[in-house]
């Protein structure tokens, strides 16, 4: 199963979004493409699971998994799925007021149920919640045991990281994987408190202790503080360099994050990490597996 | 046809269906208006068949076609069917399921007005025979216009004239009083009007092709439809 590139983009570049069996791909792209790319999917070769997936709004949740579980003849037992996706308490839940944690948690179900052989993830990790981000992990080792193939499509890097460490990214230029090894440790040596950053016409100041995290994404950089995003007019290497003592780490090649701010670390899976900002989104930033302990370490001596 | 899928599919129906308040009142309808015709002018007599006739059409408009029709919608517009039909076989399972609850439900509806109506005599093979080709007529009616339309709302567009045209034949001879009239002519041969007949002991091999025409003809509408939805994607 292969989906042409240029379809989506609607640029000559080529390439393809190919299903392979037991594999896994994460591909981030921008928002348009991800629309274009859930209207271009067969439904009856590739199961779409996404956010708020039709229900039968009269049904239970345990209706609705049997009902599945019937209509695909998978034997599954039907009660342990549901401890399994933490259903338990919600089997009399009427989907038509379920709310979206649980039609997700439903949605991972049928994915796992359904008969196709191809899966296709929208979004999954959009404002879901941590449950259900390792409920993710644990479907997605359960899908490839059944040796289903899957890709992950998102819109944010930060996401696509979410799912395991090696990342696609689809532009207008087509698919291409993502740079993840790592460049060799810099330190500097100067003292700053702020930080000179562009937005539209402005030039601001702000303080360093304020920045949450630094990205780089398609070659910019840029800084997030509370909600809003600046560019910087800096390398990822040269901003690393001079915040690197004042509490700022390189938690993975394409983030700095800053580690007044880190709230704490989640073990996705045993390669998938995550340091969770102290901010009310709890943003998401990919650690990667070779910096896992140094982060600690810096952490605690903090 | 894939008997499990054909069961979840009417386990599913079945409790969607009583949990639908739309659907459920549509099988007590025609049991209150059963009830108040059959206590109505008890020194009259024995009842009009005309009357009891009408209740076998409400039965089957309300019931057998009008809840068809609305559960395929609900289908449609609830997008729920996308992922579900991965072969052109399992849309034969989904609708073979759905009948089932429809039956269940118009044989209930069914008994229960002819018994609070107090018709003698009703259940006579002919007239079940009878029954079964009208029954089958407004299943493929239901069928045929449920693939079709896309929302719940527009099937309300369908249910007043088939409900008026098909269901309520009979009332004719209190709108065309005159005998000889031309549209009383053609009404005789819809349907309602060949299990009038029947039901009043006057069925011959006539009354019994004519339904068997007018469920070809049925038919004939659920395989155009079906065309026309694989044509749409």
């Amino acid at each position: 199963m292969k989906i042409n590139v240029s379809e989506l983009t609607g640029e000559a570049a080529g390439g393809q979004i190919s299903f392979e069996p037991g594999t896994v791909k994460a591909i981030q792209m921008p928002f348009e493409y991800l629309s274009r790319l859930e209207e271009a999917v067969d439904p009856r070769q590739i199961n779409i699971v996404r956010a708020n997936i039709p229900v039968y709004k009269r049904l239970s949740i345990k209706d609705h998994i049997s009902f599945y579980n019937k209509w695909y003849s998978r034997g599954f037992d039907v009660t342990d799925l549901m401890k399994q996706f933490k259903l338990e308490d919600e089997g009399k839940t009427k989907l038509g007021r379920a709310s979206a944690e649980l039609n997700q948690r439903l949605s991972f179900i049928l994915g796992l149920m359904c008969r196709q052989e191809h899966i296709l993830f929208i979004e999954p990790f959009f404002q879901a919640t941590r449950e259900n981000i390792h409920l993710f992990h644990k479907l997605k080792a359960q899908l490839g045991d059944q040796d289903k193939s899957i890709v992950v499509a998102v819109t944010k890097t930060e996401d696509a990281f979410l799912v395991q460490p090696e990342i696609m990214r689809l532009t207008r230029d087509g698919l291409q994987s993502v740079e993840t090894e790592e460049d060799e440790k810099t330190s500097g040596t100067d003292h700053i408190s702020k930080i000179r950053v562009k937005a539209e016409d402005k030039t601001l100041f702000v303080n360093i202790r304020d920045i949450e995290y630094i990205e780089s994404n398609e070659g910019k950089v840029f800084i997030n503080i509370s909600r809003e995003k600046f560019a910087m007019e800096s390398t990822l290497q040269d901003a690393e360099k001079s915040l690197g003592d004042h509490g700022f780490y390189r938690c993975h090649r394409s983030y700095i994050v800053n580690l007044h701010k880190v709230k704490e670390i989640i073990t996705w899976s045993k390669n998938t990490y995550s340091v969770v900002i102290s901010n009310p989104e709890e943003s998401k930033i990919p650690l990667s597996r070779t910096k896992y302990n140094e982060i600690q370490d810096r952490l605690i001596k903090l | 046809m894939n008997i499990t899928r054909v069961m979840a599919i009417f386990e599913k129906d079945y409790k969607e269906f009583m949990r639908n308040m739309m659907l459920f009142t549509s099988v007590l309808i025609p049991m209150v208006l059963a009830a108040f015709f059959g206590r109505m002018d008890p020194e009259a007599g024995a009842l009009p068949s005309e009357l009891v006739i009408i209740i076998v059409g409400v039965v089957f408009t309300s019931v057998t076609f009008s809840g068809m029709m609305t559960m395929m919608a609900e289908e449609n517009e609830k997008d729920t069917l996308r992922g579900l039909l991965q072969s052109p076989a399992s849309i034969l399972d989904l609708i073979a399921g759905k009948s089932l609850v429809i039956i269940l439900m118009t044989v209930i509806s069914l008994a229960a007005s002819i018994f609070l109506i107090e018709s003698d005599g009703f259940w006579s093979l002919e007239n079940i025979a009878g029954l079964m080709l009208l029954g089958i007529f407004f299943l493929n009616l239901g069928i045929g216009i449920g693939l079709l339309v896309k929302s719940v709302a527009t099937t309300s567009v369908y249910l007043i004239p088939i409900m008026f045209l098909f269901g309520f034949t009979p009332y004719i001879e209190f709108l065309v009083t005159e005998e000889d009239h031309i549209a009383r002519q053609i009404a005789e041969y819809f349907p309602l009007y060949q299990n009038l007949y029947i039901y009043n002991g006057d069925g011959g091999a006539a009354e019994f092709l004519i339904l068997l025409a007018w469920v070809a003809a049925s038919l004939s509408i659920v395989l155009w439809a079906f065309k026309r939805r694989k044509s749409d994607g």
